[in-house]
């Protein structure tokens, strides 16, 4: 299910903080950010720390005015109470009441998101099934594990059907197999159609998941598109060939060599011979062009052309 | 983790209402466990000390003394008095502390953020905060209150009975001596206008919360909105004095300016003696409801001003 109005629309986001010295002192965060999360889509906002991801995602959520530009969720001016209605966030570090018990907790967001009753019994109960916590419902979150904390604040976050999870570092403290779950979590929330905005330092989970990426460093966004065009490196050809046999290699060698022009493709279909699978751009990895895109010096020299990520016979 | 998933992913937009009683509830309540599980009404225990000493240890009369010359009500005022201002201490101070801890912790903590980032408008927020304090301090005064009232039953009945014995004794006790005795210790000891001076108590225990509410939206640590409050709750007791101070020795102000001064210094810092009534009580003056109704609706007034200025400091604050 998918809808027309983008789940996330910034643009030209200006945010400087006044900082309290006895002389005046103005300290940019975010400088004209402009990005667009499409409803149903999975956008990774990635960065250095300290340059402008959670102050972005802060504008997002009402907690912070933009100096200058706009944030809007579904079309709604992020500032307004309502817009965070449908909204579902998970902060970096769990930050909750830790005298409370897990479905104490479910259920105190889950009040405050409108829910009461039976409704909000089953949900309480459909979440933490669904985080697996059901054996720590009555324990207070004073003893849960980092893990565990993570969990039941993503069990929070979603607690109230919401259309776009906001998830800041949503792997962070977890171990790779909650890791992974919390992975497949995120693209079954896609699945069904729910708009999800995510930061995190691991990168090879936001390339493996996420739709479009947006790359922060020092409050600008350096990168910004779709993942495949962004990863694609633009002056070379990947050519992926299933069953290729020595001597169709050789051959492709020899053309190549001859600098022939044209490119054979005959796909043999009724025994195995070789076929065209793919041709395209050999990609690098989200992680080279990440850091790439931030090795600028403080003169915001612009990051070196991409190169593709050396060793992979696919990139030779 | 499960394979179950939500059962509806994506609902459609709800619609939202500006003032929830359901969410300001949840917000009280939780406030209110939040306070009551840092441990605060310790003081409780303090409070039954003071009563037990005040009412049990401190020697009687002794056995075949001159009760009529010794008067008994002292007794009573004197436990009163002592019980009353131990109330008030107490809440007031409670007020202050439990409040000022209250939305600092949020921030330090950042429960704030996860709060604020589901549908909440911040005065809903604060007055959620506010509303839990309320809650604690009715809740511990009422106990105080309960506690007091059965010392002061169990006193009263004890000192009435020894000198209705005492002219029994002597052979001089008529009914209407008996009725004089009973009327005398139903005057001093417990009595409906008690709880009038219990409601002013409470009513000066949330002004302050209101104000250490405020205090703490734009104070830079909880230290410094708990000195404040408490400065707040020493100067509100002698408002009237300061008051008088300025308009008779400094300033030969005309009426307006007087009026207008009074005003700001009132709202300002909070005159807090018009919800003092335990001189009045503890003497057996009857209180009359009318002056209940003004004080109730004066605290109202405080509540609503320092609300407003809250949500007015709050609702730009960067998180």
């Amino acid at each position: 299910m998918t809808d027309a109005t983008p789940a996330i629309s910034i643009k030209n986001l200006t945010k400087v903080f006044r900082t309290p010295t006895v002389r005046k002192h103005f300290v940019t965060a975010v400088t004209n950010l402009s990005l667009e999360v499409a409803s149903g889509q999975i956008y990774g906002l990635i960065g250095p720390n300290g340059s402008g991801k959670s102050t972005t995602m802060k504008v997002l959520l009402g907690l912070l005015k933009p100096t200058s530009g706009s944030a809007a969720i579904f079309g709604r001016d992020s500032s307004r109470v309502d817009s965070r209605n449908d909204v579902g966030f998970l902060p970096e570090n769990p930050y909750f009441y830790k005298h409370l018990t897990g479905a104490e907790t479910l259920a105190f967001y889950g009040k405050l998101c409108g829910l009461q009753g039976a409704v909000l019994r089953e949900r309480i109960a459909e979440m933490l099934a669904l985080v697996d916590l059901e054996h720590a419902r009555d324990r207070r979150l004073g003893g849960y594990s980092k893990g565990m904390l993570q969990r039941i604040g993503l069990a929070q976050a979603l607690i109230h059907h919401p259309r776009l999870v906001v998830l800041d570092e949503p792997t962070a403290g977890v171990d790779p197999a909650g890791s992974r779950k919390i992975r497949d979590l995120v693209l079954d929330l896609k699945s069904r159609g729910i708009s999800v905005i995510l930061s995190s330092h691991l990168l090879e989970q936001v390339q493996e998941i996420c739709d479009r990426v947006g790359i922060v460093f020092r409050g600008r966004m350096v990168k910004e598109g779709p993942l495949h065009d962004l990863i694609a490196v633009e002056d070379q050809t990947e050519i992926v060939l299933q069953h290729a046999t020595p001597a169709l290699l050789a051959r492709i060698q020899q053309l190549v060599a001859a600098e022939a022009a044209e490119i054979t493709t005959e796909a043999g279909q009724a025994r195995l011979a070789a076929s065209v699978v793919r041709i395209g751009q050999p990609r690098t990895t989200l992680e080279t062009l990440f850091l790439q895109a931030t090795q600028g010096d403080d003169r915001g020299e612009t990051p070196a052309t991409l190169t593709p990520t050396t060793g992979g016979p696919s990139h030779e | 983790m499960s394979d179950r998933m939500p059962s509806a992913a994506i609902a459609p937009l709800r619609p939202f209402s500006r003032v929830s009683p359901l969410r300001l509830w949840a917000l009280a309540a939780h406030t209110f466990t939040q306070i009551l599980r840092m441990k605060t009404l310790y003081f409780l225990i303090v409070f039954a000390l003071i009563l037990i000493v005040f009412g049990y240890v401190m020697p009687p009369p002794p056995a075949g003394s001159d009760l009529s010359s010794f008067g008994g009500e002292q007794e009573l005022r004197l436990l009163k008095s002592v019980s009353l201002g131990a109330m008030s201490w107490f809440t007031a101070i409670l007020a202050i502390a439990g409040t000022a801890m209250l939305l600092p912790r949020d921030v330090d903590d950042r429960t704030l953020y996860t709060i604020l980032c589901k549908p909440v408008p911040r005065f809903e927020y604060l007055l959620g905060k506010l509303g839990g304090v309320i809650l604690l301090l009715a809740l511990s005064l009422l106990v105080m209150d309960l506690a007091c009232c059965a010392v002061l039953h169990l006193k009263q009945s004890s000192l009435a009975a020894q000198e209705i014995r005492f002219w029994e004794n002597r052979g001089e006790l008529t009914p209407e001596r008996t009725t004089q005795i009973n009327d005398l210790y139903h005057r001093y000891g417990l009595n409906w206008n008690f709880q009038s001076a219990v409601l002013g108590v409470f009513l000066q225990a949330i002004v302050l919360a209101a104000l250490s509410l405020l205090i703490s939206t734009f104070a830079t640590s909880t230290l410094f909105t708990i000195m404040a409050g408490l400065a707040l709750l020493i100067i509100g007791q002698g408002q009237e004095l300061a008051r008088d101070y300025i308009f008779k020795d400094l300033l030969g102000t005309t009426a307006t300016a007087q009026h207008i001064i009074a005003v700001t210094l009132a709202l300002l810092l909070p005159d807090l003696r018009q919800f003092n009534v335990i001189d009045e009580v503890v003497a057996g003056t009857t209180i009359p409801a009318w002056f209940l109704w003004r004080m109730t609706g004066i605290a109202i007034l405080y509540l609503a001003f320092y609300q407003i200025l809250s949500w007015f400091v709050f609702s730009d604050k960067e998180l």
